[in-house]
């Protein structure tokens, strides 16, 4: 910075005083070129050659301070306040090159740059230039070129040091795989909603068709739909025939077939319909249920013998052998045979028979 | 499954697994780790072999460098850019993440992910062992990529776009040069010389001329304080002391700039060399840009001096200095990890697990 004030007011001298003095001026820092040309080239082969394109650059230099002026000028506006003044970096390497009288020809070639790189680099036109590392790149060798330390002209370009933005070369179009987020959530709810269904089965009555459910279901939905159940009383009551009126007030008037399940078969039988009595024809095994699944026998019957019991109706039985044994329920007596049978089990006193 | 949450609570790691300097980025931390790769190991018993045990690691093991009495060894497990000592270098790379992971040590060993960075030239089996000693010590999954590639996106070199960019990574052990584009390798060439070459050199020609043996760390000091690659504007010099071999006995010497810069001939005139294949091996349009923009230095050897003068004289071209040329690998490699974290391993052709 100090270097620059005093470039600036080396600069002013230069322009009002005599022409004297500016000449003196050149003729030193000509001098001063010539010992930074000569100690950077001093190893090159080429040094010979050069020597002549450094005396014919003087002239270009002349010719360069005269189009350096308008910078001067720009340098005269900026004085009145240097405490705040910034110079951008690369108008700083080119009051360097003109404090040292080197034309941007020289500079390109030493750093083996277009001329016109080097022009934007001082005209800090970092549009049209690489990206920032290059540019940081060729000022810290500009610099260099002049002896002073990059870092004070460097430290000025980009200081949040911004890099370019790597990128994928394309968005890709993700191909499926069992990462996917969407596939991973799929999967989960089907194993979810699997799940759930295999607890609302087990959850759910085991077994729909067994006959103990199905007052439950009477109950509870219309009494049209089990048509296995006890069909003794429901004709009469959809069907509101002539013959059955009289029975209905004994069923409670019912709000109707629902609650009354129970009461409907107690009254109608009446103690007939509660006792079984199985006459055995020859000897058998059998096993007597009743509805609420109370073991009423379970054991063998003499031929000729008589059994009797008691319960709510409807009875299971199992009989070993079906040929010998005679039921007698409702005062009727029958060949168990023609009673209804389900799953090995005869039941008697749920239907009509 | 577990693996994955243990990585959780740890932090991904950049290494740079140098010949010399072995450099560790944390993603969010930037560097953490720079030491030398050198490790020294103690013998607990030397006239029956008995077994061996890490007695310093990095900084610490490089003083000893042959220094070392009979019982303690240091040795550097890495040569030209490739695992020497497949043992010694997992356990290096162990102590090295565990010191990185060690500030922080409230939950039990991390398994943190790991992208290393291979010379280009590196073979498939000398990948694996690293791929091996990094799995060894303690890294989840491990990703590799190549070193030109780290070393341009650690310059901050435009690598994502369709334009050619060359690095030239002068590291300890290899030098790599590298022409990218679109996010991969154009061309790629690695030789195994580099600042060990140097050294080595360095003590050669002392023991020629001056019949002078000087040891490595010597030469190293020689090459950081005199060294240049290309004739400079003022002489250095700089006191040496080595044993003389004629008369066995210490003695100092002068040796100046230009002695080294001869020394140091045979190793640049390779790099150069390299240098110009690759430029010659290139497609055209890929030349242009890099004609007009520049060769980018990187790496230990960036910081020889006048080595960008001697590369823009022999080549013609520009040649810059990347910023802070010693970690750019490393720095590189943490950002090809934040762009794995992104994008996933497919941005960089990128070497997975197997």
């Amino acid at each position: 910075m100090t270097n620059i004030i005093e470039k600036t007011d080396d600069e002013t001298k230069i322009e009002s005083q005599s022409n004297e003095t500016e000449t003196n001026e050149i003729e030193t820092n000509e001098a001063e070129t010539e010992e930074i040309k000569e100690s950077a080239d001093e190893i090159v082969s080429s040094e010979i050659n050069e020597n002549p394109t450094v005396d014919e650059e003087s002239p270009d230099d002349k010719e360069d301070d005269s189009e350096v002026i308008p910078p001067g000028v720009q340098l005269q506006h900026n004085t009145p306040n240097p405490s705040t003044e910034f110079v951008p970096p690369g108008m700083r390497l080119r009051q360097l090159r003109e404090k040292h009288n080197v034309s941007v020809k020289h500079v390109a070639d030493r750093l083996f740059l277009d001329v016109g790189v080097i022009e934007k680099l001082e005209n800090d036109d970092y549009e049209h230039l690489p990206p920032p590392i290059f540019v940081r790149g060729y000022m810290r060798n500009y610099a260099k070129l002049f002896d002073i330390k990059p870092e004070s002209i460097t430290d000025d370009f980009d200081p949040d040091r911004k890099q370019p933005k790597l990128r994928p070369q394309m968005q890709r179009k993700e191909q499926a795989s069992r990462q996917d987020p969407l596939h991973i959530i799929g999967t989960v709810a089907i194993v979810i909603i699997s799940l759930v269904l295999v607890a609302i089965w087990y959850s759910s009555p085991e077994s729909t068709p067994s006959i103990e459910l199905l007052p439950d279901s009477q109950i509870n939905g219309q009494p049209i739909l089990p048509p296995d159940s006890p069909n003794v009383e429901e004709p009469p009551e959809s069907g509101e025939g002539t013959n059955i009126p009289t029975e209905q007030p004994t069923d409670g008037e019912p709000a109707s077939g629902e609650t009354s399940e129970p009461v409907v078969e107690t009254p109608a039988p009446a103690d007939n319909d509660k006792t079984l009595k199985i006459h055995f024809k020859a000897d058998a095994w059998i096993r007597v249920t009743d509805k609420t699944n109370n073991s009423l026998y379970q054991g063998t019957g003499k031929k000729g013998t008589e059994l009797s019991r008691d319960g709510t109706p409807p009875f299971s039985l199992r009989v070993g052998n079906v040929d010998g044994v005679d039921i007698e329920y409702k005062g009727e007596t029958k060949d168990i045979k023609s009673y209804p049978k389900k799953r090995n089990l005869f039941i008697i006193g749920s239907d009509s028979q | 499954m577990f693996k994955r949450l243990r990585g959780v609570f740890s932090n991904d790691l950049s290494i740079d697994l140098g010949t010399a300097n072995t450099l560790i980025y944390v993603r969010g931390q930037g560097i953490v780790l720079d030491e030398p790769s050198v490790v020294a190991l103690r013998q607990s018993d030397p006239n029956s072999g008995g077994s061996k045990t890490i007695a310093a690691v990095g900084s610490e093991a490089k003083r000893m460098l042959g220094r070392t009495p009979g019982h303690i060894t240091a040795i550097r497990p890495m040569k030209e850019g490739v695992i020497a000592d497949f043992t010694i270098t997992e356990k290096m790379l162990q102590y090295f993440i565990h010191k990185v992971h060690d500030n922080r040590a409230w939950y039990p060993s991390p398994s943190p992910r790991v992208l290393i960075c291979v010379p280009c030239g590196s073979t498939q089996v000398e990948r694996r062992a690293i791929r091996e000693s990094a799995g060894g010590a303690g890294a989840r999954e491990v990703y590799l990529i190549e070193e030109p590639m780290a070393a341009a996106i650690g310059a901050g070199m435009p690598v994502s776009e369709a334009t050619g960019s060359m690095v030239l990574d002068v590291g300890g052990g290899t030098t790599e040069v590298g022409i990218l584009s679109l996010n991969g390798i154009v061309y790629s060439e690695s030789i195994r010389t580099g600042g060990d070459r140097f050294d080595e050199s360095i003590i050669s020609y002392i023991r020629r001329h001056y019949s002078t043996l000087i040891g490595e760390a010597t030469a190293e000091r020689i090459k950081h304080e005199i060294g240049s690659a290309y004739a400079g504007k003022e002489l250095l010099e700089t006191h040496v002391r080595g044993r003389n071999l004629a008369e066995g006995i210490p003695r100092s010497l002068k040796i100046n700039s230009k002695e080294i810069l001869e020394a140091l001939q045979e190793p640049l005139a390779s790099i150069i060399s390299t240098v110009k294949s690759a430029l010659e091996k290139i497609p055209p349009e890929l030349g242009s840009d890099v004609a007009e923009k520049g060769i980018v230095l990187t790496g230990g050897g960036a910081l020889l001096s006048e080595f960008d003068r001697l590369l823009m004289e022999e080549t013609g071209l520009p040649v810059i200095i990347a910023d802070d040329p010693l970690t750019c690998v490393a720095r590189g490699g943490g950002k090809a990890l934040e762009m794995i974290e992104e994008h996933g391993p497919g941005v960089f052709a990128l070497e997975t697990n197997l």
